[in-house]
């Protein structure tokens, strides 16, 4: 561990992530660190505000270690407030407030945060969790809005204005070093409890070193920032951004829908960088958005998080010949990304596999069989990544921890610490690593990790059902996977299947309800009596050519 | 006693009284003028019954702000462009809609209205509607 923070000092100059504004609003106060709708800020008042957010944080109580959870929507305060924490010497935890509250409780159950710092179009959900009494006497709750947030069932403790009787300038140098945790994303869990990724400063420092010098990205450049904040997509977006010195365009979530409006976001702001999932790229290239020669500012076009249909790249490569095209692929058990393939020309057919490529710098891809040793080039195997990305663990799980990180490959002398992504994969002649899906139940879709556990232990915990399952078949759209399930009413009775969904709704988010039901008297079982969900997924992908729902 | 006061002292300026509800008619009518009248109800009920099969979960309620509260995704609004095409027998290019045109079961019911009216006059379509 040691070893691993000099190495850092010596290469990166910051050792903790916040590390990064400072160092730009030292050399550049009045370049451009962020733009979102009409606000812009500069390095320096970016670097400002956080350091008085920071001394008011540590005011209220916020010590080195503490989790500090943000029920907040992407703006240029959600930023301040992240990087206010991090100067606190404390962990932030981004949370979809999106999400029902039964799902959020959980989460906050499971950071213990000393805070929550959270907005206005969140006070709803900050109600319900009072009213659920999720977040106790102890927890502070402040807003960082300028003023304070108001429910009707609380009212933050301050607002971010409150802060400006902090001083701006940098805080002493606290404890905390590079292999202390930064932020811990949670994830969709099988069992129905979401699990906590712990990444550290180093982690997240050795992505971004070695991004922005592959990309090449350079204070000039204008990077987009679409994903959202509890994804860890969105730290490549911010710390990439600060480290070159970049200006980071905040996406408002409100584009999404209106796929031109987000063809003209990159036209307008002259973007050089565009980060996102596949799905949203699809859903461009579905309704046609992008005219030859548009876009011209745009240097790079980068996507993670699932499997880019190549018609869709064969569109975007057709008409933005100008722009780099590079696939990351990672879990966010190993920071952000793990691989990368650049595609050198226009896939000849739209069947060709996009590669997930090489590993990036400190990192290593292994393709295993069942007793962890080494596969020959050519066989399939489940995919471990070694090296610098990988996380500590997940939060306060030892169990889930050491079931996911074990020590490999068996097949080589030097054992170390290699982590299970559940991905298949085969090594290919050309040395490149090529992606073959999943080895479990865990998929995604438009971007989003669900595992399909999750939603079944929703639906059994509804009561009203005697059986469920939930499987994933192909869609043919833009959104990845499609959610489906099969459900048998409790004896005697009989549910509308909208009825399940609605109630679904108020334990899981949006994005993991199924969209297509199918209800059965008995669910289909295979010979040992247990659900049969090889012939559900046929059964599914056979009636996908059907009107949906 | 002073409510009496009042009274006698608006009677005393009764050209106020009429400017006060001159200017509000004038203000009802331009509401109406711009709001165009009611929505057709028929178009509404084919709209909610659209609306509660893409959407993942029934519609709450009309007044449901389908994009605010997440209920309308990108998946969702593939699927009502292509059921209010097919039901209405209406071409709807999603790059001349705004947000606010989606909002709820009135904004959309609205919508398909106006693109009903163009295709009527024959403007602001695609060749081949």
């Amino acid at each position: 561990m040691g070893s691993l923070s000099t190495q850092l000092s010596q290469s990166s100059l910051v050792d903790t992530l916040d590390g990064y504004l400072r160092r730009q609003a030292e050399d550049e106060p009045d370049a451009p660190a962020l733009a979102f709708e009409d606000e812009r800020l500069t390095y320096g008042q970016l670097e400002t505000s956080a350091n008085r957010l920071a001394r008011l944080l540590r005011d209220v109580g916020c010590r080195a270690g503490d989790r500090i959870c943000l029920l907040v929507p992407k703006t240029p305060g959600a930023i301040v407030g992240m990087q206010a924490a991090l100067k606190a010497g404390c962990v932030y935890v981004p949370i979809d407030i999106a999400s029902p509250a039964p799902r959020v409780e959980r989460i906050l159950e499971a950071a213990e945060p000393r805070l929550v710092l959270t907005s206005q179009p969140a006070a709803g959900l900050v109600d319900d969790l009072l009213a659920r009494g999720t977040l106790g006497a102890e927890t502070v709750i402040g807003s960082i809005d300028d003023a304070a947030v108001v429910g009707e069932r609380f009212r933050s403790g301050f607002g971010a204005s409150d802060a400006e009787a902090f001083s701006g300038e940098p805080l002493p140098s606290d404890a905390t070093g590079p292999d202390d945790p930064a932020h811990i994303l949670f994830t969709s869990g099988s069992t129905g409890i979401p699990k906590g990724v712990v990444i550290t400063h180093a982690n997240a420092i050795r992505f971004i070193e070695w991004a922005v010098d592959y990309f090449g990205i350079q204070s000039s450049d204008r990077v987009s920032g679409h994903p959202p904040l509890h994804f860890d997509l969105s730290t490549f977006d911010i710390y990439g951004s600060f480290a070159a010195g970049a200006e980071l365009h905040i996406v408002p979530a409100t584009l999404n829908l209106l796929p031109h409006k987000l063809a003209e976001f990159i036209e307008s702001r002259g973007l050089t960088q565009w980060f996102s999932v596949p799905s949203a790229l699809a859903y461009m290239a579905k309704f046609d958005v992008v005219r030859e020669g548009a876009f011209p500012q745009l240097q790079r076009l980068l996507w993670c998080g699932e499997v880019m249909p190549t018609p869709a790249l064969i569109y975007f490569m057709t008409r933005l010949p100008h722009v780099r095209f590079t696939n990351l692929y990672g879990p966010t058990e190993a920071t952000i990304a793990s691989s990368y393939y650049t595609v050198p020309a226009i896939p000849a057919s739209e069947t060709d596999p996009i590669p997930i490529g090489t590993p990036c710098a400190g990192e290593e891809l292994l393709v295993l069989d069942d007793e962890l040793n080494e596969l020959p080039t050519g066989e399939i195997g489940n995919l471990y990544i070694g090296g610098v990305g990988l996380s500590p663990g997940y939060w306060r799980d030892e169990e889930k921890t050491d079931a996911a990180f074990v020590e490999g490959p068996r097949s080589s002398p030097q054992r170390r610490r290699i982590y299970r992504t559940g991905d298949l994969a085969h090594l290919g002649e050309d040395g490149l690593v090529y992606f073959h899906g999943r080895a479990d139940s865990q998929i995604k879709s438009r971007g989003y990790r669900i595992e399909l556990g999750e939603i079944e232990v929703a639906l059994n915990a509804l009561g009203s059902l005697r059986e469920a399952a939930v499987v994933a078949v192909e869609a043919e759209g833009f959104e990845g996977m499609a959610i489906c399930c099969a459900y048998a009413p409790m004896s005697g009775t009989s549910i509308e299947q909208q009825e399940v969904a609605a109630r679904l709704r108020e334990v899981v988010p949006t994005y993991m309800i199924p969209t297509r039901w199918q209800v059965f008297d008995q669910l289909p079982k295979n010979v040992n009596g247990k659900i049969d969900r090889a012939s559900l997924k046929e059964f599914f992908a056979e009636s996908s050519g059907e009107a949906t729902s | 006693m002073s409510r009496r006061v009042e009274y006698s002292r608006n009677t005393r300026r009764p050209w106020l009284l009429w400017a006060v509800l001159v200017a509000l008619t004038l203000g009802m009518v331009g509401f109406a003028i711009s709001s165009q009248g009611p929505v057709d109800s028929d178009i509404l009920d084919q709209v909610r019954e659209i609306l509660n099969r893409v959407l993942s979960v029934p519609l709450p309620a009309d007044e449901t702000d389908v994009i605010e509260s997440g209920l309308l995704d990108s998946l969702g609004l593939v699927e009502l462009l292509v059921a209010i095409e097919r039901q209405f027998d209406v071409q709807i290019d999603l790059e001349y809609l705004d947000l606010d045109d989606l909002r709820s079961v009135h904004a959309i019911a609205r919508t398909i209205e106006r693109v009903k009216g163009e295709s009527a006059t024959g403007e602001s379509l695609p060749a081949g509607a």
